[in-house]
């Protein structure tokens, strides 16, 4: 029933015919077309939807639209007054508050309500008020500092508080006019004020919506799909099933292509994708979803590696015998000789949890189809370019036919780092019905999709010298794959290959396996393989020092990586500061006065870690070409084509620049150290760059955000092509000035010879003589890997990479000696991520990292019943750290400069995560006396083996 | 089924509840009581329930708001938490409702979501339920019939089931005026927004030395709230020393029921209810000195 209501929107009377079960939330969004509010849960657990009702914040989803009638609505649109940002979102953006943006409308709403009822909050008034709002990105650093400027702000409106950046700032060695600065991000006023369009934001006239059905059981023989109910209902458009699509199978690895693009005669995981529907509009589309009759005889399912690889287990895939995946075997040195020479040898083995990305914006893909048969793809991806070369390879068209647009995305963390059920779906739905269709998961549907962190069985051996110099380390690995190659061999490559590269490990050997289970496909989530490894080996390394009597740090001191080192495995580490990290996190920490002198029930802990700086080599073999018409590609250590690449275009009057360069900004902040980079190169303020990174059709491509690449491999791209146009630039300048081509520098917007900064000629007005002379001004770059990374086994090529990064987190906590409950009170952390382009962005994500990765550590983890059903697929079963969780984060930067990276910048986005677990684990070990080795470290398993621990002890007090 | 409209609802936005009884009785199971919704729309969306007529509470002001009685005062059903933690009364005689009201949920759910909903929905979990029990609570049912009085102990029946009859409303909620000093202790595995793997409430009166009256009550471990029975046979009369202690949380302990699910096995939430029970004693017997 549709009833009429009439909301004051921030001041505008909107009358809307609204149903009677209409959300506030989805009147707001549909109703009125204000898309700054958004949806992440649905369900109240997230906040991103909260807008201030009658001047109290609510959850939007949570109120019916019926019950607003009348009532005055607040929403982000509202707060900033013609033109001027409100105090709350201007302290979002300048103390780095917002990344992804997708919490933001949601957190400015509760923190503005907050902020007029009480001008003063304390620092618990304020989590309590922002508790109810999930950000996924910031590690709620940036917002608490933001929260600290509006309360600090004088009565002029200056504010008394330091800013992040100031408070944070270290001096580097060189200078620079705009890279090692810590400007506000380029998008980060559109996201404070709602304006920032995500996929699920896209109208397209004429435009339908999506659902796909997935399978009910976690494994079955799929015998027929009855759609005639469903497409016999009003407003249904289309389905489509798995006898509607071609035999091609997908997925991200080719060698390992094994999905259907909907289910031909198997399912074999709760959600796995059976048929789609598109009907006129969401709702109709979800009721049509219960019509579809399903005849499914239903199999066995293995959902645990063990199970899966017993005898005579029911396959996954009949092409992975005993449901193998991969199997990895690398033996580099003699380990076994070298754990009989060893001092002391050690073994334990480490159980990890599945943990899912949960990005606040949920998957969402918008398809429509060109005339000329061009596909139009909207996609919250963190790869477009591999999503246009997937959607080539199932459409069977070139990669020129096909543009994806990438509009902001809402934090991915891996989880968008594939081509998606939606991507698909939404392109052959919107083909067969010639109208636009928009496809968005639930909450729910995210988890069934899947794509999160494997969970990994491990055993490490680790052998060292009566000095704790290791010797020898042996890794076995078991890791829990689900129904799907995806990502996965990679995984299980990299899972062994970055052990070698945080310590001198002369001997190593890693035996892995990757199991399919009939749980969704795992996949590549931040830190890709290998924080389970590197949580693992901490522990057992700090173990090993406790034993032997060294400090933890100390024995960390002793074996560290250094510069210009080539690993066992062959992995080529260029700049290495690690040893400074360990030494100024111990220092900032005070490490030496607390380690060992806590009383009971307080830890302090260390964990190290570190990743690649970009993968060495592209996922898919040979050049930019629709795979059917490749010749099978053999391998050479080489990159075949560029992995990066920009385009810098200077308007025709000299004041702008476009920068134009395919690199995702999925919220770590592509786009503005790209920018940095660019007006760095070119002399010019980045106020006059524009980057355009979200359209396939502008701008060249760049592989994506993954394996940490995008600031060294985009920012050489990026910096080449601006280099270009002032080459293109030099002659005239030169003419102007009277000096040589080669003397020209530019800086600050203007132009002069090396050495006479006096004598100067307008930048702009040189691009202007260029353009009258030449036409368009515009510079290209490019940047390829170098070539012959990696050593010549089985697998060398994962963990390759220009460059590493390095870090050491400390981590300082409480336990309740009852309870087991942990808070975490602190973390120190020092990084090497080589020259840092944006200081501010590197220390959020740190904190993000940092709070991220403790909540993996001690509460998430994804749970199946034994059927395979999902037993928490919603953000109140499977938690995320509040703001009121996360720990005080202390974030520095070591001083670092790789000669491999662009202005000598290396990585941060994953590297950050992977201390934390060791070090989180560490300092419940130290509060507790014991250590828990399997993940996530729950106040119940710290109970239950520190009861443990007490009876040991008693029955050994009894029998002495 | 998130992130659509729900289809075939009407909502009613009676103004007096007769008006509310009468829509009650008309659609009789298929209608629902709105109060805050964040119970009722959510069980909604992920289809635990699938009622088609919401009677919303909004517009009947009678039922909002904390006045104070003779005997204590009276709570509105339609009262949002966060009303709850505003007012000066339920702050100075009732500290215990301030301690179970401030961890729930979020400020958002805090703003729309009712005392009423709290314990009209009697989720095991719910947080303000054990202080209730031990506050001596009462609850005011009115139907077109006229009004009737549970006390809080007799209005669970299990799991999301209450003696509410279809028809009739939760008016309100009188508290007898305060004595002894009540306390709320939780254990959740988040620190905000999260639900209670056990939670106990304890009401201590010390009369000098001695303990006058002792009431502990449970949530989150059995089917419904529950008030611990014989905790005064071993407190009363005596001075609260640990061993009595260490009695009642065993008591507390064996009349807990509770399962294994994934926040907490059932063996954990026992041990938690001892833990719990012990710190709110004790904090209680404090608060009375
Ligand atoms: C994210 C989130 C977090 C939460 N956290 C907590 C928490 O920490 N602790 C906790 O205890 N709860 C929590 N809840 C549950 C819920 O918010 C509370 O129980 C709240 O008090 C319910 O009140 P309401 O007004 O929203 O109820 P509604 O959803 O409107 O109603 C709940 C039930 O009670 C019935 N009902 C409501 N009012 C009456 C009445 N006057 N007479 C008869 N029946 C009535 C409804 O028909 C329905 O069955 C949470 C919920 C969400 C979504
Ligand atoms: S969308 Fe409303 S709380 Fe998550
Ligand atoms: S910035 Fe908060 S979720 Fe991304």
């Amino acid at each position: 029933m549709k009833t009429r209501v009439t909301l004051h929107i921030n001041g505008d009377k909107r009358e809307l015919l609204v149903e009677s079960g209409e959300s506030l939330l989805d009147a707001i969004r549909y109703g009125a077309g204000l898309t700054g509010t958004k949806r992440a849960c649905g369900v109240g657990d997230c906040g991103a939807c909260t807008v201030i009702l009658d001047g109290e914040p609510v959850n939007s989803c949570l109120v019916l639209a019926t019950m607003a009638d009348g009532c005055e609505v607040r929403t982000v649109e509202g707060l900033a007054k013609n033109g001027i940002l409100s105090g709350v979102q201007e302290a979002m953006v300048k103390e780095g508050g917002i990344q992804c943006g997708f919490c933001t409308p949601g957190m400015e709403m509760s923190a503005t309500a907050l902020l007029e009822q009480n001008p003063n909050p304390t620092t618990d008034e304020i989590k309590d008020a922002l508790a109810g709002n999930l950000c996924r990105c910031t590690g709620y650093g940036g917002i608490m500092r933001a929260m600290d400027r509006c309360v600090n702000r004088n009565d002029d409106g200056t504010c008394s508080k330091k800013s992040a950046h100031e408070s944070f700032e270290k001096n580097t060695k060189e200078k620079h006019d705009t890279v090692g600065i810590s400007i506000p991000r380029v998008d980060a006023i559109d996201k404070a004020t709602g304006r920032a369009i995500y996929t699920g934001d896209v109208v397209l006239p004429n435009m339908v919506h999506g659902v796909i059905v997935g399978s009910p059981v976690a494994h079955g023989i799929l015998k027929n799909v009855d759609t005639s109910k469903a497409l016999a209902m009003e407003g249904v458009l289309a389905v489509i099933t798995g006898k509607d699509v071609d035999d091609t199978l997908y997925g991200v690895s080719p060698a390992r292509y094994d999905e259907h693009l909907l289910a031909k005669d198997k399912v074999r995981h709760v959600g796995d994708p059976i048929c789609a529907i598109a009907a006129i509009d969401e709702t109709t589309a979800r009721k049509a979803m219960d019509l579809i009759e399903l005849d499914i005889e239903e199999l066995p399912a293995v959902l645990n590696p063990e199970q899966a690889m017993a005898n005579g287990a029911p396959l996954v895939h009949d092409r992975f015998a005993n449901n193998v995946n991969t199997h990895v075997n690398q033996e580099f040195g003699d380990v076994e000789k070298a754990f009989d020479e060893s001092y002391m040898v050690k073994e334990e083995t480490f159980t990890g949890n599945h943990i899912y990305q949960c990005p606040m914006e949920p998957n969402t893909s918008v398809a429509t189809w060109d005339p000329d048969g061009t596909l139009v793809l909207y996609s919250s991806t963190q790869v477009p370019h591999y999503v246009q070369y997937m959607m080539a390879h199932v459409l069977h068209i070139p990669l020129g036919k096909i543009r994806i647009i990438r509009p902001a995305v809402g934090g991915g963390f891996g989880g968008k780092a594939a081509t998606t059920p939606l991507d698909i779906c939404s392109a052959l739905l919107s083909k067969k019905i010639g109208r636009p269709v928009r496809m968005e998961h639930t909450r729910e549907e995210m988890f069934k999709y899947g794509r999160g962190r494997h969970k990994q069985h491990m055993t490490f051996k680790v052998g060292v010298d009566e000095n704790g110099v290791i010797k020898a380390c042996a890794a076995k690995i078991y890791l829990d794959g689900g129904a799907y190659s995806s990502f996965g061999v990679a995984t299980a490559y990299y899972a062994g290959s970055m052990m070698p590269t945080l310590y001198h490990i002369p001997n190593y050997k890693y035996d892995g396996f990757r199991i399919m289970t009939n749980k969704p496909a795992c996949g590549a989530m931040r830190g890709h393989g290998v924080p389970q490894p590197r949580f693992a080996f901490e522990c057992l390394l700090t173990m090993v020092s406790e034993e032997m009597g060294i400090d933890p740090i100390e024995i960390r001191r002793r074996n560290a990586m250094t510069e210009n080192t080539m690993t066992v495995n062959q992995m080529d580490i260029g700049s290495c500061e690690y040893l400074a990290t360990l030494n100024e996190t111990a220092k900032e920490a005070n490490w030496d006065d607390k380690y060992g002198t806590l009383p009971s029930g307080s830890g302090i802990g260390v964990g190290c870690g570190g990743f690649v700086s970009g993968a060495g080599y592209c996922i898919y073999r040979g050049q930019v070409q629709v795979q059917y018409e490749k010749q099978p590609e053999k391998f050479i250590k080489k990159s075949i084509f560029p992995h990066a690449n920009a385009i810098v275009k200077i308007s025709e009057d000299g004041t702008a620049a476009v920068l134009m360069i395919g690199a995702a900004e999925i919220g770590q902040g592509s786009d503005t150290v790209l920018t940095q980079m660019c007006a760095e190169s070119l002399g010019i303020s980045p106020d006059k760059i524009r980057i355009r990174s979200g359209d396939s059709d502008i701008s060249p491509i760049d592989l994506g955000s993954y394996s940490s690449r995008v600031t060294l491999m985009g920012g050489h791209a990026v910096s080449r092509a601006a280099n270009d146009a002032i080459d293109k630039m030099r002659p005239y300048a030169a003419a102007m000035l009277g000096c040589e081509e080669d003397a020209v520098r530019a800086k600050d917007g203007k132009m002069f010879a090396d050495g006479n900064e006096v004598d100067t000629v307008l930048w702009e007005e040189v691009a202007r003589q260029f353009f009258n002379e030449n036409g368009p001004l515009v510079g290209t770059g490019c940047y390829k890997p170098p070539d012959g990374l990696g050593g010549d086994y089985k697998g060398a090529t994962v963990g390759t990479s220009p460059a590493y990064s390095f870090g050491t987190s400390v981590c300082e906590l409480d336990v309740d000696m009852e309870t087991g409950k942990v808070s975490v009170n602190k973390f120190t952390d020092y990084h090497d991520c080589g020259r840092a382009i944006n200081p501010q962005a590197v220390h959020g994500q740190v904190e993000g990292a940092i709070v991220m990765t403790t909540g993996e550590t001690l509460m998430e983890d994804v749970c199946f019943d034994d059927k395979g059903q999902l037993l928490n697929g919603d953000l109140h079963g499977y938690l995320l750290m509040t703001i009121k969780d996360a720990p005080d984060i202390f974030s520095g930067i070591v001083d670092s400069y790789e000669h491999r990276g662009p202005y000598g910048a290396k990585e941060i986005g994953e590297g950050s995560t992977l201390p934390v677990l060791g070090a989180v684990a560490h300092a419940i070990a130290n509060a507790t006396g014991v250590w828990i080795t399997d993940l996530p470290i729950t106040p119940e398993k710290i109970c239950n083996a520190m009861k443990k621990k007490i009876a040991k002890e008693q029955v050994a007090a009894a029998t002495s | 089924m998130i992130g659509t409209c729900l289809g075939g609802l009407t909502v009613y936005k009676p103004t007096t509840l007769e008006d509310a009884f009468a829509i009650l009785i008309e659609h009789g199971s298929d209608a629902a009581i709105l109060a805050g919704g964040t119970d009722l729309l959510v069980d909604l969306r992920v289809q635990r329930r699938d009622e088609h007529h919401l009677v919303s509470l909004a517009n009947i002001t009678e039922l909002r708001g904390v006045t104070e009685t003779e005997n204590g005062v009276s709570i509105g059903a339609a009262t949002t938490l966060n009303d709850l933690l505003h007012s000066d009364v339920i702050q100075q005689n009732y500290p215990a409702i301030i301690e179970a009201t401030q961890v729930m949920g979020s400020n958002q759910i805090r703003n729309t979501g009712t005392i009423g909903g709290n314990i009209a929905s009697a989720v095991p979990s719910a947080d303000l339920p054990p202080v209730l029990l031990v506050l001596g609570a009462e609850v005011v049912l009115a139907s077109k019939d006229g009004e009737r009085t549970v006390p809080i102990c007799e209005f669970f029946q299990g799991v999301r089931k209450t003696c509410v009859a279809i028809g009739e409303i939760v008016k309100s909620i009188s508290l007898p005026n305060p004595s002894g000093s009540a306390v709320y202790e939780r254990f959740d595995l988040r620190q905000g927004n999260s639900l209670a793997v056990a939670a106990v409430a304890a009401n201590i009166t010390m009369d000098g030395d001695t303990v006058a009256d002792a009431k502990v009550a449970l949530g989150a471990v059995a089917p419904t709230p529950e008030i611990v029975e014989g905790v005064n046979a071993i407190l009363c009369g005596n001075t609260c020393n640990d061993n009595l202690v260490h009695e009642v949380a065993q008591l507390a302990t064996q009349a807990s029921n509770p399962i294994t699910d994934l926040r907490g096995s059932a063996q954990y939430r026992r041990e938690l209810v001892g833990i719990l029970t012990t710190r709110a004693i004790k904090r209680s017997v404090e608060a009375e000195q």
